[in-house]
Order: C-alpha cells, then sequence, then structure tokens
C-alpha cells in the first residue's frame, strides 16, 4: 500500500496541477490513517482550486478526525454556501456543532438533513438535540416543525450544582434525602424497601428561584433535565394532548437518570371541579396514570413541579406516591438576599456598596426584584455616565433610590396566598405559608 | 402568521383567561393583534382580561372597538353590558344586555345578569321572571338560581326560595356564591351561627372573594346583639323601594321631634317617656354610626377576627377606640375636678363619629368631599377643645361652628345613603 501512496506521491509531483490524482492520494493517505499527510495534499488542492468540493469535504473529515470542529464547520459552512453540502456532510457537521455545543444551528442542519432523509435516525444526534426520533415515534413532518419552531421538551445536562444555589437550607436537604441520596446510596434504600423516584412540589412566589434549583438537582446528580413549560401544556390541551404526555415520560425513561422538571404544573392540573369538560379531565388523569407509573417503571424519573399558585393544583397531584412532598420556596432570607446582591455586583464598576445593608431594606424582595434593583440603578448610571463623559461608579445611593422605586413583587402574591392559609388549610398545607408571614392561628 | 397559526394564539389565550393568568393571555392575543390589529377575537380576550383585573374604563374602550368590527356578537355586548353593571350604571348595562339577549336568547348568563340588574333596581317581580327565562335555557345554571332565590325572598316567597337555593347547593355544593347568597339571608334573618358556615365554607372553596370576607366577618361581629340588629335593619332597609326608606330616616326623626315637642306643656309621667323615646333614638342613631367600628373593636380582641380584619378597618376601630376612652376618662375627670372636662369628654367623644367614616390610612385634606370635610370637622373640634381651656368664649364660637358641621354631615351621609342602593 505505502508503496502506491509512493508512487502517487511521485507522480503528484510531476504534475502538481492534475488535482484528480492529488485527490486521489490525499483519499489513500485517509484510508492509510494518515490525516496529517492527507490534510497537507488537501490545503495544496484549495490553493490552486479554491472551491473544490471533494477537498473541502475531505479536509472537514481531517479536521473531525484531528478534532478541530471549529475549523470543520468553516469547511462546511462554505460547502453549504455552494450548495454542496451532502446528506453525509450534513450529518457530521452536526456533530461537530454538537460537539462546539452550538444547539441552535446544530438543530438547523439537522432539520435540513431530515428533510432529504426523514427516515434517518440516529441515537446520539436525537438523544442530544431532542427525544423525539425514534423513540417518540413521530413522523418526520412533526418532527420538522419542531425542530424549526422552538424546542419543546429540549434537554440538557446542567452543570449548575447546589453550591451555586444560595440559601434554600431546608429544600436543598429535602431533594438531598429524596433525590439524590438514593442515586448515591442505592443499596440502603433497598434494604429499607423504598423505592426511588417520585415527586416534589415547589411553591412560592414568582422569581424566588424554583427554576433554578430544579436545575442544580440535576447538575448535583448529574442527570438529564427535561423542561415542561406553560405553553407545553397549554398545547396538550389543545391538541393530542395525552399523546405527547406519554412520549416525555417515555423519554425520561429511556434517559435515566432524568430530572422533568413541570413549570408552572397548575395549569395542567387546575382542580377539577373547575372544568367540567372531559377532555380537559382527561389529561390530568394521563398525567396521574404516567406519575404512577402504571404501565412502565419510574425507576431513576424525578419529577420537579413548580407553580405560583397550589391552590389551583388538584389535591389528586399530592397523593403519596405522587408529588408526596410540597416545599415552599420563600423570598430569600438576609443573608441569601446579601449573597445575591454580591454576586450581582461582582463584575459591575461599584463604590462602597455595603450588601448587607441593602439586604436588610429589601425584606420580602425575590431574586428577580434584587436584579431589578440592580437594573434599575444600573440604568440611571449609565445616563450619568453618558452625560458626564466618564464612567460613574454605582453607589449605596443609587441602590437605596431603586429600592424606593421597585418594590416587592412577592406582597402581592402573600396577600392571596394569606386569604389561603387562613381559610382553605385543613390539611395544613400552607402553614408553611402562615410561619413565614408570622401569622399565628 | 398562517391562519391556523392565528387560531392556535387565539385558542392559547382562551385557556389562559380560563386559568385567570391574564398576562399571558393578553401576550398571546397581542400576538394576533400585532398581525391584524382589527382581530376582534384578541380585542375581546384583552377586554375579558381587563374586565377581570377590574380595569373597567380600559375594557369598555376595547370592547366597543370589538363592536364596531362585529356589531353583531351577542357576547360582546353581554361583556359590556356587565362592565357597566360593575361600573354601577344600570341604565347603560340594561342596554346592552337587552341587546344580547336579542341577538342571542339561549344564553342563560344573559338573564341571571338581567336578573341581577332588576334585583338592584328593587323590581323583584321582574327579576323572578328573568331568572325563570334563564332556567328555561339552562336549568342547572347556578346564578340564575341564586338569582331567583333572591328574588323570591323578597317577594316573601320563603318555601319556593329555600327550595331554589338547595337546589343550587345540589347541583354544586363548591359554589361559593351560593354560599355568600345563603349566609347573608341568613345575618338578614339574625341566624349569625348559620351564616357563619356558610361565609367559612366559601371562603374555604375561595379565601379570596371578598364578598364571603364580607360576610364572615359580619357574621363573626352578630355575635353582639346590638351590632346583630343594626345590621338587620340596615339590610332589610336596603331591599326596600325608595318611599319606605325615606319614611323610615325623616320619619323617625319627625316622630322623635314631634313626642319632645308635644311634651312642652304635658304632665310630668309624658316627659319621662318623651325623654325615654329620644334616648331609644339617640342610642339607635349612634350605634348606626359607630356599631361598626365598635363591633370592629370586638373583633380585634378575637383572634379568628383579628385575622380577618383589613389594616384600614384595624386603624379606625383602634382610632374610634380610642377617642371614646379618652373622652370617658375626660368626663370622668370632670365630674371629680371642673365642669369643662366635662364639655370637652363629650367633644372628644363626639370625634369618634368622623373617625369612623374616615379613610385609614388619613391622608389629610386630601380624598374626596365627604373624607375631606370630615378631616376639617377633626381640626374644628381639636381648636374648640383646646380653646376650652384658654378662652370659653372663642371656644363657644368654634363649637358652633363644629356643630353645624356635625349635623349638615350627619344628614347629608343619610340623603346620600338614600340614593345609593
Amino acid at each position: 500500500m505505502n508503496e502506491i501512496i509512493e508512487q502517487l506521491k511521485q507522480a503528484v509531483s510531476i504534475s502538481p496541477d492534475n488535482t484528480p490524482l492529488r485527490l486521489h492520494l490525499a483519499v489513500m493517505l485517509m484510508q492509510q490513517q494518515m490525516p496529517a499527510e492527507a490534510a497537507v495534499e488537501y490545503a495544496e488542492i484549495l490553493k490552486r482550486e479554491h472551491g473544490n468540493i471533494k477537498a473541502l469535504a475531505g479536509l472537514a473529515e481531517v479536521y473531525i478526525l484531528q478534532k478541530k470542529y471549529s475549523a470543520a464547520i468553516i469547511l462546511f459552512e462554505q460547502l453549504q454556501q455552494q450548495h454542496a453540502l451532502d446528506f453525509d456532510a450534513k450529518i457530521k457537521m452536526v456533530r461537530c456543532l454538537l460537539q462546539q455545543n452550538d444547539i441552535a444551528q446544530a438543530k438547523e442542519i439537522y432539520a435540513l438533513a431530515l428533510q432529504e432523509q426523514p427516515q434517518f435516525r440516529d441515537t446520539e444526534i436525537d438523544g442530544a438535540l431532542r427525544m423525539t426520533g425514534v423513540e417518540t415515534g413521530m413522523d418526520a413532518d412533526s418532527l420538522l416543525e419542531e425542530l424549526s419552531t422552538t424546542g419543546n421538551y429540549f434537554m440538557e445536562k446542567p452543570t449548575t450544582k447546589f453550591s451555586d444555589v444560595g440559601g434554600m437550607q431546608k429544600l436543598k436537604n429535602e431533594i438531598a434525602l429524596k433525590i439524590i441520596q438514593p442515586l448515591k446510596n442505592p443499596e440502603l434504600y433497598k434494604a429499607f424497601g423504598k423505592k426511588i423516584g417520585g415527586g416534589i412540589l415547589m411553591y412560592g412566589p414568582p422569581g424566588c428561584g424554583k427554576t433554578f434549583i430544579a436545575k442544580a438537582t440535576a447538575g448535583e446528580i448529574d442527570a438529564r433535565f427535561i423542561t415542561i413549560g406553560l405553553h407545553d401544556i397549554l398545547d396538550m390541551w389543545m391538541g393530542n394532548s395525552e399523546k405527547n404526555l406519554h412520549e416525555v415520560f417515555k423519554v425520561a425513561r429511556k434517559n435515566t437518570p432524568c430530572v422533568l422538571f413541570i413549570d408552572e404544573v397548575d395549569a395542567l392540573g387546575a382542580s377539577r371541579s373547575d372544568m367540567r369538560q372531559s377532555s380537559m379531565r382527561q389529561i390530568i388523569n394521563q398525567f396521574l396514570a404516567e406519575l404512577d407509573g402504571v404501565k412502565d417503571n419510574n425507576d431513576g424519573v424525578l419529577v420537579l413541579a413548580a407553580t405560583n399558585a397550589p391552590w389551583s393544583v388538584d389535591s389528586a397531584f399530592r397523593r403519596p406516591g405522587r408529588f408526596d412532598r410540597v416545599i415552599f420556596v420563600s423570598p430569600p432570607d438576609e443573608t441569601s438576599r446579601k449573597e445575591i446582591l454580591e454576586s450581582l455586583l461582582k463584575e459591575k464598576p461599584v463604590e462602597k456598596i455595603d450588601a448587607g445593608d441593602i439586604a436588610k431594606l429589601t425584606n420580602g424582595y425575590s431574586g428577580a426584584d434584587l436584579k431589578a434593583l440592580i437594573d434599575i440603578a444600573t440604568e440611571s448610571k449609565l445616563e450619568e455616565s453618558f452625560a458626564k463623559g466618564s464612567l460613574q461608579p454605582i453607589t449605596q445611593k443609587d441602590i437605596v433610590k431603586a429600592v424606593k422605586q421597585h418594590k416587592a413583587t412577592t406582597s402581592e402574591w402573600f396577600s392571596t396566598a394569606r386569604n389561603y392559609a387562613l381559610y382553605a388549610n385543613e390539611t395544613g398545607l400552607y402553614d408553611e405559608i402562615l410561619q413565614y408571614m408570622n401569622i399565628k392561628k | 402568521m398562517s391562519d391556523l397559526g392565528k387560531q392556535q394564539h387565539i385558542e392559547r389565550a382562551r385557556l389562559l383567561l380560563y386559568q385567570k393568568r391574564y398576562k399571558d393571555a393578553e401576550d398571546q392575543a397581542g400576538i394576533v393583534l400585532r398581525d391584524n390589529p382589527n382581530d376582534s377575537d384578541a380585542l375581546q380576550i384583552i377586554g375579558h382580561c381587563r374586565l377581570d383585573t377590574r380595569r373597567y374604563d380600559e375594557a369598555l374602550t376595547l370592547f366597543e372597538q370589538c363592536i364596531g368590527i362585529v356589531p353583531d356578537d351577542d357576547y360582546v355586548h353581554y361583556l359590556l353590558a356587565f362592565c357597566w353593571y360593575r361600573k354601577n350604571n344600570i341604565p347603560n348595562a340594561k342596554k346592552f344586555l337587552e341587546q344580547a339577549i336579542a341577538l342571542y336568547p339561549y344564553n342563560a348568563g344573559y338573564f341571571s345578569l338581567l336578573s341581577n340588574i332588576l334585583i338592584a333596581e328593587r323590581n323583584y317581580a321582574d327579576a323572578l321572571y328573568a331568572a325563570n327565562q334563564g332556567l328555561n335555557v339552562n336549568a342547572e345554571d347556578i346564578s340564575c338560581l341564586n338569582a331567583r332565590s333572591t328574588a323570591l325572598f323578597r317577594l316573601n316567597k320563603k318555601e319556593e326560595a329555600y327550595e331554589t337555593i338547595n337546589e343550587a347547593l345540589s347541583i354544586n355544593p363548591e359554589d361559593d356564591y351560593t354560599h355568600i347568597n345563603y349566609g347573608w339571608h341568613y345575618l338578614e334573618k339574625g341566624k349569625h351561627k348559620e351564616a357563619f358556615d356558610h361565609f367559612k365554607e366559601a371562603l374555604r372553596i375561595n379565601p379570596n372573594n371578598n364578598s364571603a370576607k364580607e360576610g364572615y366577618k359580619s357574621s363573626l361581629k352578630s355575635k353582639l346583639p346590638f351590632y346583630r340588629w343594626i345590621l338587620q335593619y340596615s339590610l332589610w332597609l336596603n331591599h326596600q323601594n325608595r318611599n319606605t326608606r325615606l319614611i323610615m330616616i325623616f320619619g323617625l326623626w319627625g316622630v322623635v321631634q314631634a313626642t319632645s315637642w308635644a311634651g312642652k306643656n304635658s304632665p310630668e309621667w309624658w316627659k319621662y317617656i318623651s325623654g325615654g323615646i329620644v334616648c331609644i333614638y339617640l342610642l339607635f342613631v349612634l350605634s348606626s354610626w359607630l356599631g361598626s367600628s365598635l363591633a370592629n373593636l370586638y373583633l380585634l380582641s378575637s383572634s379568628h377576627g383579628k385575622l380577618a380584619l383589613t389594616e384600614a378597618e384595624k386603624s379606625s376601630a383602634r382610632a374610634v377606640g380610642i377617642t371614646l376612652l379618652a373622652g370617658i376618662a375626660l368626663m370622668i375627670t370632670g365630674a371629680f375636678v371642673d365642669k369643662t372636662f366635662i364639655y370637652a369628654g363629650l367633644l372628644a367623644c363626639s370625634f369618634a363619629i368622623p373617625f369612623s367614616f374616615i379613610d385609614f390610612p388619613i391622608r389629610w385634606f386630601k380624598g374626596g368631599g365627604r373624607q375631606t370635610v370630615a378631616h376639617i370637622m377633626l381640626f374644628l373640634g381639636a381648636i374648640t377643645l383646646a380653646l376650652l381651656f384658654i378662652n370659653k368664649d372663642d371656644a363657644m364660637l368654634s363649637g358652633i361652628l363644629y356643630f353645624i358641621f356635625f349635623v349638615g354631615y350627619m344628614w347629608s351621609g343619610s340623603i346620600i345613603s338614600l340614593r345609593r342602593k
């Protein structure tokens, strides 16, 4: 074999402009696992013939072998411009893009590829990009539509850890006991005959970090994380809902350990007495069946749900084995507020700021509210900087002024929640709210 | 955006509205409006959101825009009527509601609103007829059943009324309005324990129902006999027609005046009787002014009541309590020390009345006309109080001024309450 290569090299050196000959050489070199030398040949061709499709594709392959993904992507893009990106190249490009974590573009290209070959399935790509594909049995058209619009049921692997979450000690302990420990010490739980899995329902005023802690949970146990948001739920009401719900659970089960996070779960489980229409009831019942794992095993699937309106959540959701832990996520306490403020101000030009003092002033403010405070202060400082022509750092005074402008958004929530805690609290579900508001019944 | 896309957004927005996520619903409808600023469905949904969040004027504008686009949409007419009803503009509400019913006479909800409007007008026979029409369309319409029972109670057909309300409860035992309806009925009959149970149930079902909360507080306060009687009287008076109410307010006063005038040249025993009548009348009037605040003061001492009261009610009750206590203390001092303290005590006690009418927290000399007048009264009273100990003649003058304000304030209050529902 090496002889042939040697001969080819000689032939090429005699007639350096013979592109097909050089291409042949390069392909041979690739076959012989000599990517570096192949790259030299491809580069030579491209020097002479800038848009040579075969050389571009070949070089891209070399780069993939050498794990130079970004370089490969550039070549693929060039091919795409010349409308010469064939199906194989597209799939390769998707892989490169995934390596580079450019999910959006990867999806775009993948959608194009699937247009060509609707039957194509690739577990790795499907797994990373979304869970449709083989598992969901969705047909190619709807898959394409899904891909071209926003990614529903998007799966990711969060890197946030518990240590990134300030405060919320009780919540963390509860989640650790129910979710993290079972995965770390499965034998122990087996000995006690306790099943791994089940759900936690988090409730509280908006902007207090419910989604964040759910993500951190997934990061902590190195699990996959699937979010189902409000609009996904709404579309379930409208479309062929039951099927979609089943798909989500199916994918979660295939990808254990997996954290399935359902945001605004009250939209799904609005009290059954509220809805007389049977079609609406059906989806709740379907969800409960999936949660119970009637037909399938839910081991390793952890369901976290969040809501601002726990009173609208059907009580059937809270039965043992479903969301058997209901946890109140309160606005951050003083120390947490201080931590949050410090992290918000970390990379901003500031002058003499005592985060502790501001934390004292901002009782009841949610994390989102604190962010709004800093935004307000920053904006006013930007204006001033423009006027004065020099950079004006944020001072304590600016933030105190912002506190006067922006009131805690949680108070509205609490005025509603208070009534529920006082008058619709037979099971003691909302005792935590009363405790937080310092009301003795 | 394709036609399908629009329909999807509208459907989403409807669901969101149904789930009371007003902001999200408006966002979805807004997407449709961006494409077609005259989309009647989207406008209607946004209007509905505004209506539910009590921004009636904005809702009205939107609905009127809708009617311009689809003049034959009955539901928009109904929504407009509802808006006007909430704004207490009965003639307009009636006008649009009649149009809605003419366009589509098969919606029980339209008839229940009509019935409620007629009840507000104290036209109970027609209200009953409207409720029955609604029940012809849908025999299980809760709001029609509730309107029917209210009308029947007013027409004094108790048996049928109870039957209707029980039917409503059996159709949906989890309906807060039925319980509230029942509760107020019991309060009017003076059965505060039964009323309390129903209000509690209504609050359990919907803790954010204000009407239920008001009833809950009233039923707690009705433990006090004097409050119970005053409440019964005012609820009864509320349902009477204009003339009866006129007679009750001015007639009673006239009778009292007449008895005391007739007593001038009569024997000794008559003086005691007329004095007694005047005393009872004064007690009655005073408790109708101060009853609510005093009862709130009582609620402040119970743990349940304290939680139900709003901050404004608490402050008002405290202010009334403190002025009354201070007044009595001054009068007791006066009995031992100097007569001036007795006058000062009486004056201080009289402050309780403006305090019971003032909105808390007080924004001095701001707010509506009657609020400002009450503030001026308090101010005048305070000057008089100070002058009592400085210069008696000046005190007399400002005292008279205070008194004129006081009487004027009370009578104008009665007249205004006559006009109101």
